[in-house]
């Protein structure tokens, strides 16, 4: 069955996204190690519920680690102290008896709160609405090999395309850049035939885009790769930099 | 916004002429390092190379050349700096971490890579106006001319010290910048990218114990 631990939790609670917040802190007490993190915080909101305490909103859907709805700061890493995880897939084993867990939102300017620990990700899909996608008309389904793509290309292509969007990337980098989303969702269709046509126009739309939005620019930190709960590589940042400045300087864009 | 403005002002133009300018900068460093490495010699070479450096039309070129890439370098990052800074919102994290396995230093040197910059702003201006615009002083100083008045002001402790720091500093702000600069011409190589990133490294230290060698030396006699 495991061993039980018990925690002290500092929650960032906020009733709105206008309302001032401040951290609350919990003790949560004998808590299975073979739960999740969000298990425990079921668990808390069980009991603030029947304490008639309005209980710690944080977002969540698949449990999976493929939604990319969870996710905030646990003593200052996105997604917690794991790598290559959501923080749906961290589990309390993680976690010794009598640990201090500091639990915030992502911060972001382009992130509002919206309450406690969730924020509005709503930036990053006006960053794929910029240009995330192809206008161009791909005709029906291919038949199989019909069009050549080499197996490498076609699985670093899907590299990129593993990004589920959950914003630790924005959440973990110094400037809160977007920099790591914003790049693997450009180098996605930079990588195939079908994405070429409005590649130049694609990579200045949403880098402008998310510059727009508030984010913050590069300083190559690379906190965002580690964060990445898909461990998305930081070249796709310098990869969809050059595309950027090859639109920008060499085509004029 | 024309094309020019709205290209360069985006966060990777800014990135692009930051770069440029930083590596321009930091050719000047080689330079102006191997310049001082004369000291170390006893015979009037260092005199003779400033001599000769002061009467040619490389000091010229040099001002201008400088005159332009640090203040566009430092413009360009603090315009950066104000927008990172804004992009965190109204409120901070309470608590700081990272998820990073790479080496300690890297991801320290990538983090304070503006606070270095900021010290230099301090350091370069001093600098300028202790030796650069006392320069006709150095020339004529009857104690072993240049060499005599560089050794003679660097052994007092302060400056000493001073000059110590702001070569350890410079060496610190480009340990990340130099491949930081080639990130934002957006160079990714499996091969090529590790070089740089090393090269970089290496040169940043040897830049750094080169400056730092000389107040060193002088201190110790």
């Amino acid at each position: 069955m495991g061993d039980t631990i018990s925690l002290t939790l500092e929650v960032w609670r906020q009733p709105g996204p206008l309302a001032k917040g401040r951290f609350q802190t919990y003790e949560v007490k004998d808590v299975s190690q073979n739960i999740s993190f969000l298990e425990m915080l079921d668990l808390l909101n069980q009991r603030l519920i029947s304490e008639g305490i309005e209980p710690v909103h944080f977002e969540h859907d698949c449990r999976e680690g493929i939604c990319g709805s969870c996710g905030f700061m646990i003593n200052g890493q996105a997604h917690g102290p794991d790598l290559g995880t959501t923080v749906c897939q961290l589990h309390m084993r993680r976690f010794k008896n009598g640990d201090h867990l500091v639990v915030e939102p992502w911060r972001a300017r382009a992130f509002p709160v919206i309450r406690d620990l969730v924020v509005d990700r709503a930036s990053l899909d006006k960053i794929i609405a910029a240009g995330g996608y192809n206008s161009v008309n791909c005709g029906n389904a291919p038949d199989a090999n019909a069009m050549p793509i080499g197996r490498d290309t076609a699985e670093e292509a899907f590299d990129a395309a593993a990004c589920i969007g959950c914003g630790a990337c924005v959440a973990a980098c110094k400037n809160a850049s977007a920099m790591l989303f914003t790049s693997a969702k450009v180098g996605q269709l930079a990588m195939l035939p079908q994405g070429q046509p409005e590649r130049s126009h694609r990579v200045v739309r949403m880098y402008d885009e998310m510059q727009a939005l508030g984010f913050g620019a590069c300083s190559w930190t690379q906190d965002c790769e580690a964060a990445c709960p898909k461990e998305i590589s930081v070249k796709w940042i310098s990869r969809a930099k050059r595309d950027y400045l090859k639109a920008r300087f060499k085509e004029g864009l | 916004m024309s094309w020019l403005t709205r290209s360069l002002s985006s966060f990777s133009g800014r990135k692009l002429l930051a770069a440029v300018t930083g590596l321009v900068l930091v050719v000047f460093l080689i330079i102006h390092l191997l310049g001082n490495l004369q000291i170390f010699s006893d015979s009037d070479a260092f005199n003779h190379y400033a001599k000769a450096l002061h009467d040619g039309p490389l000091i010229l070129l040099g001002d201008i050349g400088l005159a332009i890439t640090f203040p566009l370098h430092m413009a360009m990052v603090i315009w950066l700096a104000i927008d990172n800074a804004r992009a965190r919102g109204p409120a901070g994290y309470k608590k700081h971490g990272t998820k990073q396995t790479r080496g300690f230093a890297s991801v320290l040197a990538s983090k304070t890579t503006l606070y270095g910059g900021l010290v230099l702003i301090a350091f370069t201006i001093i600098h300028v106006w202790h030796f650069r615009l006392h320069h006709e002083e150095m020339q004529a100083f009857a104690a072993g001319g240049n060499r005599g008045y560089v050794i003679q002001e660097l052994a007092n402790p302060g400056w000493g010290l001073l000059y110590i720091v702001g070569s350890l500093v410079v060496g610190w702000h480009i340990f990340h910048g130099i491949q930081a600069s080639f990130r934002s011409f957006g160079v990714n190589h499996p091969r090529y990218t590790p070089l740089i990133v090393r090269t970089g490294m290496g040169l940043a230290t040897v830049l750094a114990l080169g400056f730092a060698a000389i107040p060193v030396w002088i201190l110790l006699g």
